[in-house]
C-alpha cells in the first residue's frame, strides 16, 4: 500500500480566498516546489476534513477542483494521487497562463538583487524538479 | 426526494407591530452542517423558539423531523439538541450530577464523545457550574449537547465567548458527530470564518425572510468587489446596479455588489468608469456588506414611512 | 423525574434549612413567653401563605426566564412529569421551611402536655394546605400569561376565615381549592407559557377560583362610580342623612329615637309615650351582644378555639379542655403533674362516659362552662361544679353570655329569646337561675341586629334594629319594656320607609351577578357556613324579595355581559365552541364572567395586530 504524505497544509482566516482554493492553491504550490512527487497518495477527503477542521465537502470540492485541472487522478478505492502531468488548457489560457505567472514572477523580483542569469539558472533548476524533460 | 429536518411554511410571527418572521418558507436538508446567520432581530431565536413550540406561529406552520413544531413530544425532544446562547445550565449543580443526570435521560449518550469535548476545557467533575467561567460553561454545555447523540442540533451563537483552543475543539466535536451521526446540525453564529470552514449551507435571514440559502462558496461567488475610478464624482450607491456597499478610499471607488459575474466592467464603464478591477473578497466581507445593504433599506424605509 | 426533583430541592436545600432554623428558634422563643398553642395564630397564616406564595412565584420564575425555560422544558421528559417534579421539590422545600419547625414544636409539647389533641395536627395540616395553595397559586401567577391569576390569592384567605361546622367540611374545602390550583399550575406548565389554558374544563375552574375577587372588585366600583362623586358633591347620604332612613336614627337623641320608633310603629298606638319618656335615664345604657357567637365544634381547628381553658390560680392547676376525651384534664402548672378531670359531673379522678361534653363547651369568666343549652358554674375553692341554668327543649344558646355588672344583670340570648337574670342569683351553684324576664327576640339572629338598653327608673327599655330587621335591606327597630315586676311589654315595632342608599347599591352583590352569587353563592353559603351571617342564610335567602327595578337591571347586564362576550368572542381567534362557551359563562357568572374573558383570552394581542393589519 502506498503511504499517505503529510499535507502541510494551513488554513488561514481573513484570507480573502475562500477555503477550498486555499487548499487548491496550497497543493498545487507543494506540487510545484516539489515535496508532493507524481503519485504519492493524498489524505482521504475525511481524513483531511478532521485535519484541518474543514467541512469534508469543502475538501471534496477542492479535490474536485485539483482533478479537473490533471494535477491529481483518483483512483477508485484507493484514494486521491498525485498526477502525471497532463495538459488540459486551450492554447489561448494556456498562454494566459504562462504571461500571468511570469508577470507575478516579475512582479516578485523586481527589486531582488540577483542578475538575469542567476535568477535563470535557478527556475531552470525548479522546472526540473517538475520532471519536464 | 430530499428529507427535510425542518420545513416551515408560510410561518409569520408578530409582536405586537413588529414582524419577527415574514411568511418564511425554509427547508433545510437532513445532515450537514447549516449555519443561520443574520443582524440581531432578524428573526432567529425567534425561529428556533418557534420550531421547539416554545411560541406560537401567528400564522403558517412549521415541523421539526416531520412533526409538527406546537406537537412535540418527549421522544422528539430527546432527539433534538438545543443549546442556547447564554449556555443555560443548572448553576448549583456541579458538572458530574449533571452529566449522571443527563446520561439517565439520554439512552444515546455518548461517553465517548463527552470526554473528547470537555477534555479541550478546564472543567473538574466536582466544580459547581456557577463558578465556571463562560468558556468552560459553553464547553461543557457543548459536550452535554454532543454527548446526547442527537438526530438535530440546533446552536445558537455556540462559541460566542470561546477562546481558540476552545472554539477548535468545538469545531472538532460538530464535524465529527456531523459526519459519524449523521446529525443534522442547524447552528447560528456570527463567526464567520467558523462558518466558512464547518458550514455545508449558508442560510442568511434578514428581517423575518430567507435571503439566501446555499454552500457559503456558492454565496462568496454571488458577490463580487470591484476597485474603479471615475471621472468626477463617484455615483450614489442608489445609481449603481446591484450595489451592496460603495465606499470611496483615496479617490478610488470601492463597490461590491450581488449577483453580476458577467459584464459589470462594462457597465461600470457605461456609467463612467474609466477603469475597473475586481479583486477577491472572502466570506466575511461579503456577508457583511450584504447584510449591511438590508440595514441601510430597512432604515430609509422608515424614514420614508415616517 | 427523581433526578429532576432531587436537583430542584438541592437547588432551594440551604435556604429551607436556614429558615427553619430561623423559625424554629423564634417558636422556641414564643413558647418561653406564653404557651406556643395559646398564640394568637394570625401570625403564622400570614407566615406560611406568604412563604407559599413568594416560594412559588420565585421558583417558577427563575425557572420561566427565557433561556432556563428551553433549558428546562426541552428534553425528553413530558410537560406533566417536569412539572411534577419540580412542585414535589417545592411543596417539600415548603413545608420544611413553613410547617415543619410548627409540626416538631407541636410533637414536642405534646408529648409532656396532658391535652394532645388530634387536632393539633389536623391544623398542621390545614396550614401545609394553606401554603400548598399558596404555592400553587403563586406558581399559576408566574405561569400563566397575564396577571390574572393574582386574582386567586383572596381563595387562600377564604380558606381561613370560612368558618364551616365540621372539621371534614373544612378540609374538604381545603382539598377541592388546593386541587383545583394544583390542576390550573399543571395545565398552565407547557412548552408556549405565553399561551392562555385553552381546555374548557380549565378555564371552569380558573373562573371559579376568580369569581370571588372579582365579585368583591367589581362591587367595590361602586365607591368610584357612586361614593366617591356623591362625597365630592357634598351630596351623600352619609353626610346628608336620608329623612326615614335607618340611619336616620343617628342623629336623634334617646328620647327623640323612642318617640320617632312609637310614632312609626306598625303596632298598635303605644298611648303612653309620655310617661315612659319620663321613666327614661338618659345616657344610663348600652349595649347586648345579640352576634351569633360562632362556637367551637369537637375537632375544631384548635386555633379558632384558643381559649378553651380555666385557671385554678389558687392551686396553680391549668384545666384545658380535651376533644379527644370532651372534658377539661387539670395539669399542674408548674410541674406537670396529671390533676384529675372536670367532666359534666364534676370533678372526678377516673374518666366514665357521664362525665363527657355532648358539645365543646365555652369558657366565661374563669367560673361559667356553656354548652348548647346549659350553663355550669365552677367554683375551685370548694372543688365543685353546678348546672345554673338549662334552657328549653329546643333552644339553643346563639350568643355569648354577658356579665353587666354596671347594672347588675345577666344577658344570653337563644335562637328564640333574649334571657336576663339577676346577677345575684345568679352564681349560686346549689340552685338553678331563673330568668328575671325573657323577651322573644324579633326574628332569627342572623339579621344582625343591634341590641341596645336604657334604663329605666322602674325597668329597662330594650331596643332592637337591624338594616335587614324585616329581610335583606328592609330595615326595622323596636322597643320592649322589661318592668321591673317581670313583666314584659312590647311596645312598638317599625319598618324605615327608605333605603339610605338606592337600589341599585343596596342591591349591588346581586345584579352584578345575579345567578351565581345572587343565587348559587348564598345557597351554598348557608348551607355550608350556618353561622355565618356576613351573606344571606339559607332559612331567609327564599324571602328575598328584590326590588323589581334591581331584577331589571340584573337581567340588563347579564345580557350586556353575554352580549359584550359574544361579539368580542367574533373578534379573537376562537372556536366557534369557545366562543358559545364563553358567552354562556358570561351569562352565568354576569359581569364577574365578563371580566374574566377579558383576563383568559388574547384579545389584547388579536386587537393590535388587526389594527396592524388594517394599515
Amino acid at each position: 500500500m502506498t503511504k499517505i504524505v503529510a499535507l502541510a497544509l494551513q488554513i488561514v482566516p481573513g484570507d480573502a480566498r475562500p477555503i477550498f482554493r486555499q487548499i487548491v492553491d496550497g497543493i498545487r504550490e507543494d506540487i510545484a516546489n516539489g515535496k508532493l512527487p507524481v503519485g504519492s497518495k493524498l489524505p482521504s477527503v475525511r481524513g483531511l476534513a478532521m485535519q484541518l477542521t474543514v467541512n469534508a465537502n469543502t475538501i471534496a470540492k477542492a479535490y474536485n477542483e485539483l482533478v479537473c485541472q490533471g494535477l491529481l487522478e483518483s483512483h477508485k478505492g484507493l484514494g486521491m494521487f498525485i498526477a502525471k502531468p497532463t495538459q488540459l488548457l486551450s492554447d489561448e489560457a494556456q498562454e494566459n497562463c504562462l504571461k500571468a505567472a511570469i508577470a507575478s514572477f516579475n512582479n516578485a523580483v523586481m527589486y531582488l538583487d540577483y542578475s538575469a542569469e542567476e535568477m535563470t539558472e535557478q527556475l531552470l533548476n525548479e522546472l526540473k524538479k517538475l520532471n519536464r524533460d | 426526494m430530499t428529507e427535510y429536518t425542518v420545513k416551515t411554511h408560510g410561518l409569520t410571527k408578530q409582536f405586537g407591530t413588529k414582524i419577527a418572521l415574514n411568511a418564511l418558507d425554509l427547508q433545510i436538508e437532513k445532515g450537514g452542517i447549516h449555519a443561520l446567520i443574520g443582524s440581531n432581530g432578524a428573526g432567529k431565536s425567534t425561529l428556533f423558539r418557534i420550531l421547539l413550540g416554545f411560541e406560537t406561529p401567528t400564522s403558517g406552520s412549521s415541523t421539526l423531523l416531520d412533526i409538527d413544531s406546537q406537537a412535540l413530544t418527549p421522544e422528539m425532544r430527546g432527539k433534538i439538541g438545543y443549546v442556547n446562547e447564554e449556555h443555560t445550565l443548572p448553576n448549583w449543580m456541579n458538572a458530574a450530577s449533571l452529566t449522571k443526570m443527563q446520561k439517565k435521560l439520554y439512552p444515546l449518550w455518548n461517553q465517548n464523545v463527552y470526554d473528547n469535548v470537555i477534555e479541550n476545557f478546564d472543567v473538574a467533575p466536582d466544580q459547581k457550574i456557577a463558578g465556571l467561567s463562560r468558556g468552560e460553561r459553553a464547553g461543557l454545555n457543548l459536550a452535554t449537547a454532543l454527548a446526547q447523540s442527537p438526530e438535530l442540533l440546533i446552536l445558537d451563537e455556540p462559541t460566542l465567548g470561546l477562546d481558540v483552543v476552545a472554539k477548535q475543539a468545538f469545531l472538532e466535536a460538530l464535524l465529527f458527530i456531523g459526519t459519524e451521526n449523521e446529525s443534522t446540525i442547524i447552528y447560528c453564529s456570527h463567526q464567520m470564518e467558523e462558518i466558512e470552514r464547518v458550514a455545508d449551507s449558508l442560510i442568511i435571514l434578514e428581517r423575518g425572510e430567507v435571503k439566501n440559502q446555499s454552500t457559503p462558496d456558492d454565496f462568496c461567488e454571488r458577490i463580487q468587489y470591484w476597485i474603479a475610478n471615475f471621472y468626477g464624482k463617484a455615483p450614489d450607491i442608489n445609481d449603481i446596479k446591484a450595489a451592496l456597499s460603495v465606499k470611496n478610499i483615496e479617490g478610488q471607488t470601492h463597490i461590491i455588489c450581488l449577483d453580476q459575474q458577467i459584464g459589470y466592467r462594462e457597465y461600470l464603464a457605461s456609467i463612467g468608469a474609466s477603469d475597473a478591477v475586481e479583486v477577491p473578497i472572502n466570506l466575511d466581507n461579503a456577508v457583511n456588506a450584504f447584510l449591511a445593504k438590508n440595514h441601510k433599506r430597512s432604515q430609509s424605509k422608515l424614514i420614508v414611512g415616517a | 423525574m427523581f433526578e429532576l426533583f432531587k436537583a430542584e430541592f438541592n437547588r432551594y436545600k440551604k435556604y429551607a434549612m436556614g429558615i427553619f432554623v430561623i423559625l424554629m428558634g423564634f417558636l422556641i422563643f414564643l413558647n418561653r413567653i406564653m404557651p406556643l398553642l395559646e398564640f394568637d395564630t394570625e401570625y403564622q397564616f400570614i407566615q406560611v401563605c406568604l412563604f407559599g406564595a413568594l416560594f412559588g412565584i420565585v421558583q417558577f420564575a427563575l425557572l420561566k426566564r427565557k433561556n432556563s425555560w428551553t433549558y428546562l422544558i426541552h428534553r425528553p421528559m413530558s410537560e406533566f412529569k417536569i412539572h411534577t417534579a419540580l412542585v414535589a421539590a417545592g411543596v417539600l422545600i415548603v413545608f420544611i421551611a413553613a410547617v415543619l419547625p410548627f409540626l416538631i414544636m407541636v410533637i414536642s409539647i405534646d408529648i409532656v402536655s396532658s391535652v394532645g389533641d388530634y387536632r393539633h395536627y389536623v391544623y398542621c395540616l390545614n396550614i401545609l394546605m394553606l401554603a400548598m395553595v399558596s404555592y400553587f397559586i403563586g406558581s399559576y401567577v408566574v405561569l400563566s400569561p397575564n396577571w390574572g391569576a393574582l386574582l386567586m390569592f383572596p381563595m387562600v384567605l377564604y380558606m381561613h376565615v370560612s368558618v364551616p361546622n365540621s372539621i371534614g367540611l373544612s378540609l374538604t374545602t381545603d382539598m377541592v381549592i388546593l386541587v383545583a390550583v394544583y390542576y390550573l399550575s399543571a395545565r398552565s406548565f407547557k412548552a408556549n407559557a405565553n399561551k392562555h389554558l385553552t381546555k374548557k374544563s380549565e378555564m371552569i375552574v380558573a373562573v371559579l377560583m376568580m369569581n370571588l375577587s372579582l365579585s368583591v372588585l367589581v362591587f367595590l366600583s361602586q365607591v368610584l362610580i357612586y361614593h366617591m362623586p356623591l362625597y365630592i358633591m357634598g351630596t351623600h347620604p352619609d353626610i346628608n342623612v336620608v329623612k326615614d332612613s335607618y340611619q336616620s336614627l343617628w342623629d336623634m337623641s334617646e328620647k327623640e329615637q323612642i318617640r320617632y320608633i312609637i310614632d312609626q310603629s306598625n303596632l298598635e298606638k303605644y298611648s303612653e309615650t309620655e310617661q315612659l319618656l319620663a321613666r327614661v335615664k338618659e345616657k344610663s345604657g348600652d349595649s347586648i351582644s345579640a352576634s351569633v357567637e360562632i362556637t367551637p365544634f369537637r375537632g375544631q381547628l384548635y386555633n379558632k378555639d384558643l381559649q378553651n381553658y380555666l385557671i385554678d390560680a389558687h392551686l396553680g392547676i391549668k384545666w384545658t379542655f380535651s376533644h379527644d376525651e370532651m372534658l377539661l384534664i387539670g395539669q399542674h402548672m408548674k410541674n406537670g403533674r396529671m390533676m384529675g378531670y372536670l367532666g359534666k359531673t364534676g370533678f372526678v379522678d377516673r374518666i366514665s362516659e357521664q362525665d363527657r361534653f355532648d358539645v365543646v363547651p365555652t369558657f366565661k369568666s374563669n367560673r361559667f362552662i356553656k354548652t348548647d343549652d346549659e350553663i355550669y358554674f365552677v367554683k375551685f375553692d370548694e372543688v365543685k361544679l353546678g348546672l345554673i341554668f338549662q334552657l328549653p327543649e329546643g333552644e339553643k344558646f346563639m350568643t355569648k353570655l354577658e356579665y353587666k355588672l354596671k347594672d347588675l344583670f345577666v344577658a344570653v340570648s337563644s335562637n328564640k329569646s333574649l334571657y336576663l337574670f339577676d346577677s345575684v342569683n345568679f352564681t349560686n351553684e346549689q340552685i338553678l337561675a331563673v330568668p328575671s324576664h325573657i323577651i322573644n327576640h324579633p326574628n332569627s339572629l342572623g339579621r344582625k341586629y343591634f341590641l341596645n338598653y336604657i334604663n329605666l327608673t322602674d325597668g329597662r327599655l330594650f331596643n332592637y334594629r337591624s338594616e335587614s330587621y324585616f329581610g335583606i335591606n328592609k330595615a326595622g327597630a323596636n322597643l320592649i319594656v322589661a318592668n321591673n315586676d317581670g313583666s314584659v311589654d312590647y311596645i312598638a315595632e317599625m319598618q324605615f320607609a327608605k333605603n339610605r342608599y338606592p337600589d341599585w347599591v343596596e342591591y349591588m352583590f346581586y345584579w352584578i351577578s345575579p345567578i351565581v352569587n345572587g343565587s348559587l353563592f348564598s345557597i351554598i353559603d348557608g348551607l355550608y357556613e350556618p353561622h355565618d351571617i356576613r351573606y344571606v342564610q339559607i332559612d331567609n335567602f327564599w324571602e328575598i324579595k328584590l326590588p323589581r327595578n334591581v331584577v331589571s337591571l340584573g337581567i340588563i347586564f347579564l345580557i350586556f355581559s353575554s352580549v359584550i362576550t359574544y361579539w368580542m368572542a367574533g373578534k379573537i381567534e376562537i372556536s366557534k365552541s369557545g366562543r358559545y362557551f364563553w358567552t354562556i359563562m358570561a351569562l352565568i357568572f354576569g359581569l364577574p364572567g365578563l371580566v374574566s374573558f377579558f383576563l383568559l383570552n388574547h384579545w389584547l394581542e388579536y386587537i393590535r395586530r388587526g389594527r396592524v393589519l388594517n394599515h
